[in-house]
């Protein structure tokens, strides 16, 4: 019996060092063969920012607007914490796809809000495209840049939030 | 006797452990269930145009005009009307011109120097057509806090330019805009301290576009040359030329169809010169026929001026923008399939005239245009200009130079092979 004992023993441990062998070399034969010649390009550091403070702008709100002054935009602003947030300020950049165009700053001062708190604000903005000087071309072609409404909420007790707005030609 | 359930017990239950630890799925397959924040707020492979596209710039900003160091490991780039570089990998950009400067495109000359072509210095150049450019060179040398790059003017009124494929060399065409007929001469440009090589044999014609092949040695060029004056108005053919560096000669090497066009530069190749022709547009962009301008694959044959049909891409294939790889062996293309199908990027081996389609474009709009397009110096990507289609206004949870498919970005897009 010690005989059958030691040779299932035997039987296994051989069994078990082919296993692992095998193992070994399928895991090595998945491995690339050479690393990654593609460097990654990653995007600019995302902003770490406490997730109590939310910015909420539905797209049918941005439908409306139009390429002149006076266009009014609403957004919702929300503490979704459990503690007060003092002094939430907003701001509200228009800027255009052509990054060599000035860019205009709207500032909204909510306050604090309690917890849980929504409230709604809302900005009056120009949205006439930039004139350009004789002789300057625009980038993309005159008419085609998108324009961007980037829209910031942050507090003093290092709540944020950001949200972006694309508008189509 | 007494050990010996256990120690099989012991063994058997090793042996199942470790099947199943074969059948089971390794931490790299376990995926933990994660918001999907928007597809153009992260660097996820869902870009729009397939896995084998990666991101390399983000943000606003018209980008154009990429093109690869001839190390490989970094990429300039026109943005907004001036010159940037970067490494390929990281974010930080480095402006090579002012602001204002106009570039139109930049090349890769020796040791890190750029050329830079624009309109800048070239009087009443924005109401023509094409609007003649400058070409300066940028030293490597970083501006100091309160000076701007250094840029030193090599020749004015340059109508095309094009550089050696990989860098290190860009050849330009001066004309000379009293002359009657109409005259252009070649120029070499290798660096912001070497200087300019001036071809003395003159090119009769305009010269709309120009490359350099692999070796250095010719360059193909499309010429327009004007025929007989039908009443008032002047009449003029296209035409493709090679032009032998060595011997200062250009010859003619295919005439395009009358009433036809060549779109930005012939693209010399191991197997003949390919180009992209279509119907002449007028001014505002549409052919005759009303239907804005579509342009197809061309190529010259040995023995005859009458270039032909290339086949491979199918015979609806409808063209945007051609470049040869550094070897000369493959070509780039930027185009559709059929009218009616999205826009991609091919790549036409020409030795056995078959296409692959390289991406997979879903609601991307590729830049089209014949700068937007360019090899890494070992032939493994190719760079493209993208941003995603906009039918309407869009929200994003993020920065707006976080974003990548909102603006025009660059593309890095694997082809596969290399060359040695």
């Amino acid at each position: 019996m010690k005989g059958i004992t030691l040779w299932v023993l035997g039987a296994s441990v051989a069994f078990l060092a082919a296993a692992n062998t095998f193992l070994l070399l399928a895991n090595l034969g998945s491995e690339p063969a050479t690393s990654n010649p593609i460097p990654r390009a990653e995007p600019p550091d995302s902003e770490s920012a406490r997730s109590d403070l939310v910015l909420k702008l539905p797209e049918d709100r941005l439908e409306g607007l139009r390429k002149a002054p006076g266009q009014r935009i609403a957004l919702d602003v929300e503490n979704a914490g459990s503690e007060e947030l003092t002094n939430v300020n907003i701001m509200l950049d228009v800027a255009s796809e052509d990054t060599t165009q000035p860019r205009a700053r709207y500032h909204h001062e909510t306050g604090n809000m309690a917890p849980e708190e929504t409230t709604t604000v809302e900005f009056e903005i120009d949205l006439t495209p930039p004139v350009t000087g004789e002789g300057r071309e625009t980038y993309p072609a005159e008419g085609q840049a998108r324009g961007v409404l980037e829209i910031r909420a942050t507090s003093p007790d290092g709540a944020s939030a950001v949200k972006t707005a694309i508008l189509a030609p | 006797m007494r050990s010996s359930p256990p120690a099989l017990t012991a063994a058997l239950a090793a042996f199942a452990s470790l099947a199943l630890a074969g059948c089971a799925p390794s931490s790299e397959d376990i995926r933990e269930e994660v918001a999907i924040p928007p597809a153009s707020a992260v660097t996820t492979e869902d870009l729009g145009l397939g896995p084998k596209a990666h991101p390399l710039s983000f943000g606003p900003g018209d980008k154009g005009s990429p093109r690869v160091s001839p190390s490989g490991e970094r990429v300039a780039f026109v943005l907004d009307g001036y010159v940037v570089e970067k490494p390929i990998s990281t974010q930080i950009f480095r402006s090579r011109t002012p602001k204002d400067f106009g570039a139109g495109q930049t090349e890769w000359l020796l040791n890190g120097d750029l050329a830079v072509l624009s309109p800048k210095g070239e009087e009443g150049s924005a109401k023509t057509a094409p609007a003649p450019n400058s070409l300066f060179a940028a030293p490597p040398n970083k501006p100091t806090a309160d000076s701007s790059p250094d840029m030193r003017k090599f020749a004015e009124s340059v109508g095309a330019a094009g550089a050696v494929p990989g860098g290190g060399a860009v050849a330009a065409v001066v004309t000379f805009p009293t002359a009657e007929p109409a005259m252009s001469r070649l120029v070499l440009l290798q660096g912001s301290e070497e200087p300019m090589s001036i071809y003395l044999k003159s090119i009769e014609g305009h010269v709309t576009g120009l490359s350099v092949s692999p070796d250095g040695r010719q360059a193909a060029l499309a010429v327009r040359r004007n025929t007989d004056d039908a009443g008032d108005q002047e009449m003029s053919r296209f035409e493709v030329q090679v032009y032998q560096f060595s011997e200062g000669l250009s010859r003619r090497v295919a005439i395009v169809p009358e009433g036809m066009e060549i779109l930005g530069a012939p693209q010399w190749t191991q197997e003949g010169v390919y180009f992209l022709a279509g119907e002449a547009a007028d001014p505002i962009g549409t052919a005759r026929s009303g239907e804005p301008v579509t342009y197809a694959l061309y190529r010259t044959s040995e023995g005859s001026s009458t270039p032909a049909p290339v086949r491979g891409v199918g015979e609806d294939f409808v063209a945007a923008s051609i470049s040869t790889s550094p070897d000369g062996n493959r070509l780039a293309v930027v185009g559709r399939r059929n009218p009616g199908s999205p826009t991609n990027l091919y790549v036409l081996d020409l030795a056995t005239d078959s296409l692959e389609t390289v991406t997979t474009n879903e609601n991307m709009e590729i830049k089209a245009g014949p700068r937007n397009l360019a090899w890494s110096p070992d032939g493994r990507y190719v760079i493209l200009v993208a941003r995603g289609a906009l039918s309407g206004p869009k929200a994003y949870d993020a920065p707006a130079g976080n974003l990548l498919s909102a603006f025009y970005n660059l593309y890095l897009v694997e082809v596969g092979g290399s060359e040695g």
